[in-house]
C-alpha cells in the first residue's frame, strides 16, 4: 500500500509535456466499443464456445436478470444501502481521524516520536486478521463494519496529510514571519491550503479501501450489506447473484473515487492551471 | 557629545552561522551603516557575501550575532509593521487571485483592511496591473508576478523596503523596465528602500547610495553615493558618469578576483 500513497501524492507534480488525448467524444466511443465487445465476446463467444456452467460463469444478460430482480424482488437494494452507510460513517471517521492526527504530527517533532511508532504499528497489523475481534466486541450490526473501515481509511488520510502539512514552501514561511504571523493563521492560510493536494491523494486512496473494509468486515459476520448478499449468494451456489453484488460494488467504488476527485480537482483548482 | 542618529542604525553587526557539520560560517562581519529615512540604497557584491543575511537581519527576519540594528530608534529584534520585504521570487500563494495575495497582510492581522485594500487598488493601478485583480498568479508572468509581490510589499504602507534581488529571475528587458517603475513608485511614495543586488548597473541605476560588500568575511568595502539625477533613464547608462560609477564598484571585485 506504501507504493499507493507515493503514487497518490506524486499525482500533484505537473508534467510539463502531459500526454494529450483526442477528443474525448472519440475516447468515450472507443471505450464503450470496448466494453461491447468484450461483453458479446463474453456472451456469445466464450460460454457457448467452451460450453461453461452458469455455476462456474454466468452470461452477462444472467447477470443482468439477477442484478435487476436482487434490486426489484429481492433485498438488494436493503444490502447496497447498509453497506453505503458503513462505507460513508467510516469513511468519514477514518478520515476525520487522520487528518487530526496529522495536525500534531506534523507539527511537532515530539509528537512524531511519541505517536509515530503505534500508528505504524497499528497499521502492520492486518485488518482482515483482526476484523473477527471488532465483530466480538460491537457486535454484528453496523458498529463493527464502521470501526474497520475507519482503521482502514485512516492510514492513507493520516500519512498523506503528514506529508502535506510539512510541504509549505520555506519561503512562504518566511513571508508570514515579515507580517509576525501567529501560528493558526500560518496553519489556516499556509499549511492547510499547501496540504490540500496530499491530502486529496489520501481520501482518494482511502475511498477505495474503505469499500474494500465494508466488505470484508460484511464477510466475517453480517445479515446484512453487500458483502453479506456475496455470502448468501455464494450458498446457495447463485454465481450470478454473487456477479450482480460485484457489479454494484464495483460501481460504488468507482463513483465515490470518481466524486473525490472531482471535488479534489475542484477545492485544488490552482494544481490544474497550466503555467502561461 | 553624542551624535545625532539616522533612521536605521546598524553598528558593528555580525553574523555567525553553525552549519549542519558543526562548521562556523561568519556570514558577516562588523558592519556599520546608518541611512536617512527616504533614501534608496543598494547592497552590492558576489553571491555568497551576506547581502541577504543583512537584509534579513535589517527585517528582524534573523537574529544578528554581535551588534545592533534600529529603525527610528527603536532596536530591530523580531519583524514589525513597519518593514516590507520583496523577495526574489515572487512567493505567490497559487490558491489566492492578484488581489487577494496583495492584501495578504489584512488576513494575516495586524493590517487595517479598509486601508490595505485602498492601497492595494492604488499601487496594482501604478504597476499597472488593474484588470488583473481577479486571476491567479500562474496566469501572470514572471514580471507581473514580481510586480504583485512589490506591491503586496508595499500595501501596510511600511516605512522601510527590503528587496533581495526582486529582478535577479527576469529576462533582461523585464527587468529594465521593472528597474524604471521601481524608481517611479519609490519617487512617489519616498519609502526608505534597502535593495539587494548582484548587478552592478542595476545597483548604480537604482540607488542614491551603493553600499559594496566582499565575500569571506562578508563585509562592507565602500559606499558610494550616487549623484545621477532622477528620475533616471535607461539612456543615461550609457553615459560617461554612470559608466565611471560602475567601475568604481567593479574595481572592487576585480581586486577580489570576482568579475562578473
Ligand atoms: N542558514 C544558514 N546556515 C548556514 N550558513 C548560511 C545560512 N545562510 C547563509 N549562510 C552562509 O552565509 C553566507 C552569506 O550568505 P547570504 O547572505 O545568503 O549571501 P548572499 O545573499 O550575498 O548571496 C554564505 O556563505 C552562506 O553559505
Ligand atoms: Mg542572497
Amino acid at each position: 500500500m506504501s507504493e499507493v500513497i507515493s503514487a497518490s501524492v506524486h499525482r500533484k507534480v505537473k508534467s510539463p509535456s502531459r500526454f494529450r488525448f483526442p477528443a474525448p467524444d472519440i475516447v468515450t466511443l472507443a471505450s464503450v466499443v470496448v466494453l461491447v465487445t468484450f461483453l458479446s465476446a463474453w456472451e456469445w463467444v466464450l460460454i457457448p464456445l467452451l460450453n461453461i456452467s452458469p455455476a462456474l460463469l454466468p452470461k452477462p444478460s444472467a447477470i443482468a436478470i439477477a442484478l435487476w430482480s436482487g434490486l426489484f424482488v429481492g433485498d438488494l437494494g436493503t444490502d447496497i444501502l447498509i453497506t453505503l452507510q458503513e462505507v460513508f460513517l467510516g469513511y468519514v471517521l477514518g478520515s476525520a481521524i487522520g487528518f487530526a492526527l496529522a495536525i500534531p504530527v506534523a507539527g511537532s517533532r515530539v509528537a512524531e516520536r511519541i505517536l509515530y511508532p503505534y500508528i505504524v504499528a497499528l497499521q502492520a497489523i492486518p485488518k482482515v486478521a483482526i476484523a473477527p475481534l471488532f465483530v466480538i466486541w460491537f457486535g454484528f450490526g453496523m458498529t463493527s463494519k464502521v470501526v474497520i473501515v475507519a482503521l482502514i481509511t485512516f492510514f492513507p488520510v493520516f500519512v498523506n496529510a503528514v506529508i502535506g502539512l510539512r510541504a509549505t514552501p520555506a519561503e512562504q514561511d518566511e513571508l508570514f514571519d515579515v507580517y509576525n504571523a501567529s501560528a493558526w493563521r500560518r496553519f489556516r492560510y499556509l499549511r492547510l491550503p499547501n496540504s490540500a493536494p496530499y491530502i486529496f491523494g489520501g481520501l482518494n486512496v482511502g475511498v477505495t479501501l474503505s469499500v474494500i473494509g465494508a466488505i470484508v468486515a460484511e464477510f466475517v459476520g453480517a445479515q446484512e450489506g453487500i458483502g453479506s448478499a456475496i455470502i448468501r449468494a455464494g450458498f446457495a451456489l447463485d454465481t450470478a447473484g454473487v456477479f450482480a453484488a460485484i457489479a454494484v460494488l464495483t460501481f460504488i467504488a468507482a463513483t465515490a473515487s470518481a466524486a473525490i476527485q472531482a471535488i479534489g480537482r475542484k477545492l485544488v483548482f490552482w494544481m490544474e492551471n497550466p503555467k502561461g | 557629545m553624542e551624535q545625532l542618529e539616522s533612521f536605521i542604525e546598524i553598528k558593528k553587526a555580525s553574523k555567525k552561522f553553525v552549519t549542519r557539520s558543526g562548521d562556523h560560517v561568519t556570514a558577516l562581519t562588523d558592519v556599520n551603516l546608518s541611512i536617512d529615512k527616504g533614501k534608496f540604497i543598494t547592497l552590492v557584491g558576489p553571491s555568497g557575501c551576506g547581502k541577504s543575511t543583512l537584509l534579513r537581519m535589517v527585517g528582524g527576519l534573523i537574529q544578528r550575532s554581535s551588534g545592533s540594528v534600529s529603525i527610528g530608534g527603536a532596536e530591530i529584534e523580531a519583524p514589525t509593521a513597519g518593514i516590507g520585504m520583496v523577495f526574489q521570487s515572487p512567493v505567490l500563494l497559487p490558491w489566492r487571485t492578484v488581489r487577494q495575495n496583495v492584501t495578504v497582510a489584512a488576513d494575516i492581522g495586524g493590517a487595517n483592511r479598509r486601508e490595505v485594500d485602498e492601497r492595494a487598488t492604488k499601487f496594482l493601478d501604478m504597476v499597472g496591473l488593474n484588470g488583473f485583480e481577479d486571476k491567479y498568479p500562474s496566469e501572470l508572468s514572471g514580471g507581473m508576478q514580481q510586480r504583485v509581490g512589490i506591491t503586496r510589499a508595499l500595501v501596510h504602507d511600511p516605512e522601510v523596503l527590503l528587496m533581495d534581488e526582486p529582478f535577479a529571475a527576469l529576462d533582461a528587458m523585464t527587468k529594465d523596465k521593472l528597474q524604471v517603475e521601481l524608481q517611479s513608485l519609490w519617487m512617489t511614495s519616498r519609502k526608505t528602500v534597502i535593495f539587494v543586488t548582484h548587478s552592478i548597473q542595476e545597483a548604480v541605476f537604482l540607488a542614491d547610495r551603493v553600499i559594496v560588500l566582499a565575500p569571506r568575511p562578508g563585509r562592507v568595502v565602500d559606499d558610494i553615493t550616487i549623484e545621477l539625477p532622477r528620475p533616471r533613464t535607461l539612456e543615461m547608462i550609457n553615459s560617461r558618469e554612470f559608466g565611471d560609477y560602475t567601475s568604481a564598484v567593479r574595481k572592487h571585485f576585480e581586486a577580489e578576483g570576482l568579475v562578473q
